[in-house]
């Protein structure tokens, strides 16, 4: 299907308008507007710029996602030439981009029932023509085989069976057409490397595309399956529970000899590794990688050899990749010390491994990319995240450590607004999601950044339970809601509240889902510590999560809840009691309750529960509902959240202070300002 | 003279659809037998042996029919969300069913508890679709939910029926839209899962009340 048959005449004139509008840019100079109050929700999270960058294998391409307000686009440049062409666009977002040979490359975009898959074939004559074609399948990539164009590693889900093909992306976009016989059967196209009875995720095949690793999801366990040599049949190795920590094995990767997998696993300790595991003995040999102080939390693997590259994990927040050794290793230590405490982490690399793009961010730098040209021993921004965002209204994250009630160690990030001359600042305490396995990070974070433009500190405390340090910290949220947890985040917030720049009179706590619920059990706990409190798709009444909502449908969840929150059958009154719907009598609080109608997790009922006990005991609230959210959020329900939050906060933290709107914000004429990707030379 | 004919024709196809709409919306819940709708204001008498049940449905297709046990509940459920009082037989019931509307492009019966005669889809059996309904009493047996914009799973259903815990939120409609009910009624959580909110909920407003009623009897002494 070409472009013009898209079928879509809204996209293919905004595709012209794109592409025009790309045309005219090039050359003209980025300009930064200055906020002088505070940035616009909008700017934050609407803003445009680029991301996904991909260079090509034989460095001749760069691609890239574009986007500008809610549309985002496929963009393309021939390396050197300096015109670009934007070759889709979309309002859903883009997920990945992977070339599959030297001139052509496939797109994946999220909607509403899934993934919709792309291939982009452009001119080998090297000019800017390209044709397009939908990929009408099931299922999804394991491996694009940059190396052999059109054609890739693809996994189909179909009945009670998941299928593994080396397929060429011409039977892949006539999939649903050509996947029939003549006698009706139904045929799986191109050649099959694997087929398991079950759903199966994370294979791990090797660069002769033998499958030497699979996880298959059954009913309450994952199963692993694993091959003893290339070639050899797979074999169950393990039944995991995943409600069981010690049970954690995931393989990665194999290694470059094909006799050992790569597998993140405790291998009793209390912290992930990578533990090279032999599959014919069923013991683990070696540690590839791991550290006494974090989690490893992946592997990076080369998207040519299906190599391992680095080892990723997060230290005081901040996301690190360690690369091993081999080729360009050098040269990324290098450039790492040269981005100082910028996360650096290489996205994609030529055929000879001498050029590669690189992805640069941190807490106040949402993402930059480079080229980088080892044979020249160049070094070239090539596109920016959120470029309508000047970095310098952004404010520094400070990490610090504190010791909770019964000792146990607390990570916390601490935003204090950079850009605003202030003595001492009011704080809002973000506890985050989860509890369990989820985490904050020192990296660009939009509703953090845009409180701090607005003259707030944001203390965000990873509590127990927080991803990333270990099993222990895990093992010591169980059971916890509203008693351990919120004694660490009281830890953190009682340090912070002792600085001279924080005004400790002018509290609020806000949070989503976990971070809601705690929000109101803070208000609980302390009935004149916080000026005000949001709770945002947030838990009142623990019990209920058991009994309505997706997770009371899962037995699976079910066992999760009952170890890690409470079993009903034996622990409801102590879950009541913890319960913030069973305790508004205690609390002296003003609260807003941000909910969405269709929040299937947190049922928009918790909301209801404590509006309806405020009202019977005449206590102040305020809420919104927003018609069809879930759980998450999209673009523009964020930017409601944002507004709203600010509006509600400046009335009990800026008090004597008229509030001010947010800046306007035209993203037509903000884009209009800039070029997203430059790549000229 | 052709063109006019076929506006007439139109008009006269239009004027039937929309008095096909005009009956559908007329008709609604407790229109059989055994069930009774509750008109909104002053003058409710209720019977010894019946209770009051809340009825909240919010569904993203028309429903021609929910069914209750062997009879039908609604009739000509309009797509949105809809909020009724009608009065029940005390006892155990359970939702039984639901009928979509032609054009919902989903299949059209849809059974949850016991065996229809005719062609039907089945979707999971569960005691969330079990309630019962005390005399005197406001029972809230949970709110249905329809949703025909999941993910298609099977081939056999496509429709996701779903009886939600919506009590805090039904209670504050009640509130809304039949006062004269909310003070009158003690208000009961009917369905089988053990949830007590609506107790403790009870618990305080009767606090509430008692104390206002103190203080107001202090504030005379004084």
């Amino acid at each position: 299907m070409s472009g013009a048959s898209l079928g879509k005449a809204r996209l293919t004139q905004r595709l012209a308008v794109w592409i025009a509008l790309s045309f005219v840019l090039i050359g003209s100079s980025a300009t930064a507007e200055k906020a002088p109050t505070g940035l616009s929700a909008e700017r934050i999270l609407h803003s445009s710029g680029a991301s996904l960058v991909r260079v090509s294998p034989t460095g001749d391409w760069v691609a890239a996602d574009l986007y500008r307000g809610r549309l985002n686009g496929i963009a393309v440049q021939r390396i050197g030439s300096g015109s670009q062409q934007v070759v889709l666009t979309t309002e859903d977002s883009v997920q990945s981009i992977h070339w599959t040979g030297e001139n052509e490359f496939i797109a994946s975009f999220s909607t509403d029932t899934g993934s919709q898959w792309f291939s982009i074939v452009l001119s080998a004559a090297g000019g800017l023509g390209h044709s397009i074609t939908k990929l009408d399948t099931i299922g999804w990539l394991v491996d694009p085989l940059p190396l052999s164009p059109g054609e890739v590693v693809w996994s189909f889900q179909y009945r009670e069976w998941t299928h593994l093909h080396r397929v060429s992306l011409i039977d892949l976009a006539g999939f649903r057409k050509a996947s029939r016989n003549s006698r009706g059967r139904f045929r799986i196209p191109g050649d099959q490397i694997e087929k398991l009875r079950g759903a199966a995720r994370d294979w791990v095949v090797d660069a002769e595309l033998n499958v030497r690793a699979v996880t298959m999801i059954e009913e309450e366990l994952y199963r692993v399956l694993v091959s003893s040599k290339p070639g050899a049949g797979l074999r169950t190795i393990r039944r995991i529970d995943y409600s069981d920590d010690e049970a954690t094995f995931r393989p990665l990767a194999a290694t470059a000899d094909g006799t050992r997998l790569i597998v993140a696993a405790y291998g009793g300790r209390d912290k992930i590794g990578l533990e090279l595991y032999d599959p014919v003995s069923d013991q683990f040999t070696e540690t590839l990688f791991r550290r006494p102080d974090v989690d490893i939390t992946g592997l990076q693997v080369d998207d040519l050899t299906r190599e391992p590259v680095a080892a990723i994990y997060e230290v005081g927040g901040e996301v690190q990749y360690d690369y091993f050794g081999g080729e360009g290793r050098a040269s990324l230590v290098a450039l790492q010390e040269q981005f100082g405490d910028q996360s650096l982490s290489m996205v994609s690399r030529t055929e000879d491994g001498k050029r590669f793009a690189l992805w640069v961010r941190s807490a106040t730098n949402p993402g930059e990319y480079f080229f980088r040209d080892e044979t020249s021993d160049q070094l070239m921004t090539i596109a920016t995240v959120a470029d309508a965002l000047d970095r310098s209204t952004l404010s520094r994250v400070e990490e610090f450590v504190v010791e909770s009630k019964d000792g146990t160690e607390i990570e916390a990030y601490l935003t204090i607004p950079n850009h605003i001359t202030r003595d001492a600042f009011p704080l809002v305490v973000m506890p985050h999601g989860g509890p369990i396995n989820i985490r904050d990070r020192r990296v660009f974070n939009a509703r953090v950044q845009y409180l701090a433009s607005w003259g707030y500190a944001v203390l965000q405390p990873n509590y127990r339970g927080s991803a990333g340090y270990g099993r222990d910290f895990i093992e010591a949220a169980k059971k916890q809601w509203a008693s351990g947890i919120e004694d660490d985040i009281d830890a953190a917030v009682e340090h912070v509240m002792k600085r001279a720049d924080i005004d400790a009179s002018r509290v609020c706590i806000i949070g989503g889902s976990y971070g809601g619920f705690s929000a109101l059990a803070n208000v609980v706990r302390h009935r004149d510590r916080y000026r005000c409190a949001i709770s945002w798709n947030g838990v009142s009444d623990i019990a209920m999560l058991a009994e309505s909502s997706d997770m009371a449908d899962s037995e699976d969840a079910m066992e999760y809840f009952d170890e890690f929150i409470g079993d009903l059958e034996t622990e409801r009154e102590k879950l009541i009691a913890a319960s913030p719907a069973y305790s508004v009598e205690k609390i002296e609080t003003p609260i807003m309750f941000i909910y969405g109608d269709r929040d299937r997790r947190v049922d928009p009922d918790h909301s209801h529960r404590m509006m309806l006990m405020l009202e019977t005991l005449d206590k102040p609230f305020e809420s919104l509902e927003i018609e069809g959210m879930a759980h998450g959020y999209n673009r523009t329900e964020g930017i409601i959240i944002l507004r709203a939050m600010r509006r509600y906060l400046s009335r009990f933290l800026y008090a004597d202070s008229e509030f001010e709107r947010d800046p306007e914000f035209s993203e037509d004429a903000d884009a209009s300002q800039r070029v997203p990707i430059k790549f000229d030379r | 003279m052709r063109r006019s004919l076929i506006r007439s024709r139109v008009w006269m196809v239009f004027a039937l659809v929309a008095q096909l709409g005009l009956m559908s919306a007329l008709l609604g819940c407790g229109a059989t037998r055994g069930i009774d709708v509750v008109s909104r204001g002053p003058g409710f008498q209720p019977s010894p042996d019946r209770g009051l049940m809340i009825v909240q449905i919010d569904s993203d297709i028309p429903l021609k029919r929910v069914m209750i046990d062997d009879y039908a509940l609604c009739e000509g459920v309009a797509k949105g969300k809809h909020f009724w009082v009608v009065e029940m037989p005390a006892g155990k019931h359970s939702w039984r069913g639901l009928e979509t509307g032609a054009n919902a492009g989903v299949a059209a019966w849809y059974q949850f508890k016991g065996r229809w005669s005719g062609p039907h889809n089945f979707i999971k059996p569960d005691e969330e679709y079990d309630f019962e309904i005390v005399a005197g009493q406001i029972n809230y047996p949970g709110s249905l939910i329809v949703r025909s914009d999941v993910m298609r799973r099977s081939s056999v259903a496509d429709l996701n029926v779903r009886v939600r815990n919506h009590s805090a939120m039904a209670t504050r409609k009640l509130r809304q839209e039949y006062p004269e009910l909310f003070g009158a009624y003690r208000i009961r959580y009917a369905g089988v899962r053990g949830d007590t909110f609506l107790e403790h909920w009870e618990e305080v407003r009767q606090r509430g009340a008692a104390s206002t009623s103190e203080g107001s009897q202090s504030g005379v002494a004084e």
